[in-house]
């Protein structure tokens, strides 16, 4: 890796930047530049740099399945060398009651975070990657809470298509949530995302006035656990049965539908 | 980047919240998985996967800021792509499109059923990616670790193994010749 590059032994056959040159090369480095304010011969470098950080698309978030099922294996296993400090606590999966010290500014990352958890169109009408069509689809299966049930009960196993339209307002809300009530770094990619959601950011608050609150039986905290257990049935893993879980129908993600079922909402 | 929170999530991460760690991965998968994809293309996805079932096992004991938690995210991603890098070499006659790793073939949701679901892309980061990549190896590396995992000159110094002076060096040669080569793909405007 570091074998082809430049090394350290060829430095000295290096023509130095001129210093205003080497100072708008760091200011680009450390993200201190934007494009518009690049130099004519710099500006494209800059436009490359920014592409680079821009908003995950739905193949990037697309392990979080994996992700979660390795972190629910290893916080589930006894004995695990990295917790001594806490032997007697319940390796609980339910964010809920550990998160409760956090309180509501990480309640609100639930938001950023379900971007992560949901399913793969809904994650996708969050970052703007759906062709205009999809989009407005999802868009009305955000606004129509119908729209969940109908899915809900035309996915059994839920292992077929995405299950987006079963769960994305709550996620909407977090997100609204998140850009209203966050901190700075929780605005900031809530909103991104927003702005795609939306269809630009002027059109962000009209969104978020739209988006139903999810009622009190469906708390952003607990999404992620229902959602996540759908999202091991999507990659084929037996999903671990944890005390005090309730998982009657082993990969079917009931309890999301359970907590979000047809004609459920309050 | 978290920010502010960031203490508080890890504290909930090392204890068991999933929303916690969900804020860690969706923080860090992107930047991880760009990264990757000028280290080692056709295994970004795996080596991606692999990092994180590294990270998890080793979660609990970590202690840091959050410029630390990124650096230890991509260092250990580093070493897996070293790692498999080595398998692959020690692998005869293998074609590097027949790439697919056996110690990872068997993990879960690498190729999903809903792999179709997942087509759609950032065309323009992958164009910039695919731009980084052309780069001289370290170069690329370099300001990947500068620009999309973040990290300070000092902190890819620590993690290349290599001078700060090397590093600035490195980083700037490169954005060089990325200026000349997008001007002669004329994507110059």
């Amino acid at each position: 890796m570091t074998d082809h590059g430049v090394s350290d032994g060829d430095m000295p056959t290096f023509l130095w930047p001129t210093w205003p040159e080497a100072r708008a090369l760091d200011a680009l480095l450390s993200g201190n530049c934007r494009p518009e304010e690049a130099s004519a011969e710099l500006r494209p470098v800059a436009e490359v740099l920014v592409a680079l950080q821009a908003p995950p698309d739905r193949q990037e978030v697309a392990g979080w399945g994996q992700a979660l099922t390795a972190y629910r294996e290893m916080a589930d296993r006894p004995g695990m060398p990295g917790q001594p400090s806490i032997p007697g606590r319940p390796r609980s999966r339910r964010p809920r009651s550990i998160a409760r010290p956090l309180g509501a500014r990480l309640a609100a990352a639930a938001g950023a975070a379900a971007i992560a958890v949901l399913g793969a169109g809904a994650a996708a009408a969050y970052t703007g990657s759906l062709p205009a069509g999809l989009q407005k689809f999802a868009h009305a299966a955000i606004a129509a809470p119908g729209m969940r049930g109908s899915s809900a009960a035309s996915a059994p196993g839920g292992t077929g298509g995405p299950r987006a339209p079963s769960v994305p307002d709550p996620a909407a809300y977090g997100l609204c949530n998140a850009e209203e009530h966050g901190t700075a770094s929780q605005r900031a990619v809530a909103f991104r995302n927003l702005v795609h959601a939306a269809g630009g950011a002027d059109k962000v608050a009209a969104y978020c006035a739209l988006v139903p609150h999810p009622g009190s039986t469906n708390p952003p905290g607990r999404r992620v656990g229902q959602t996540a257990s759908a999202a091991d049935t999507k990659h084929g893993r037996k999903p671990t049965t944890p005390p005090g879980k309730p998982t009657k129908t082993p990969g079917n993600g009931n309890g999301n539908r359970r907590g979000n079922g047809p004609g459920e909402q309050s | 980047m978290i920010g502010e929170d960031f203490p508080a999530v890890l504290i909930a991460a090392q204890q068991g919240d999933e929303v916690a760690f969900a804020t860690l991965w969706h923080d860090g998968q992107p930047a991880l998985l760009r990264y990757l994809r000028v280290l080692a293309p056709d295994m970004a996805e795996d080596i991606a996967a692999e990092t994180w079932t590294y990270v998890v096992r080793g979660l609990a004991r970590f202690r840091g800021d959050e410029q630390n938690w990124r650096a230890w995210l991509f260092t250990t991603a580093r070493r897996r792509v070293i790692d498999q890098t080595r398998q692959l070499m020690r692998r005869p006659a293998t074609s590097l499109e027949a790439l697919p790793d056996p110690a990872l073939a068997d993990l879960p949701g690498v190729r999903g059923p809903d792999a179709a679901d997942l087509a759609l892309e950032n065309l323009a980061t992958r164009a910039a990616i695919g731009a980084i990549a052309n780069l001289p190896p370290m170069q690329a590396e370099v300001i990947m670790l500068r620009v999309v995992a973040g990290l300070d000159t000092e902190a890819v110094a620590q993690l290349l193994g290599r001078s700060s002076g090397a590093i600035r060096v490195a980083a700037h040669r490169g954005l060089h010749r990325l200026a000349s080569m997008l001007s002669e793909a004329g994507v110059t405007r």
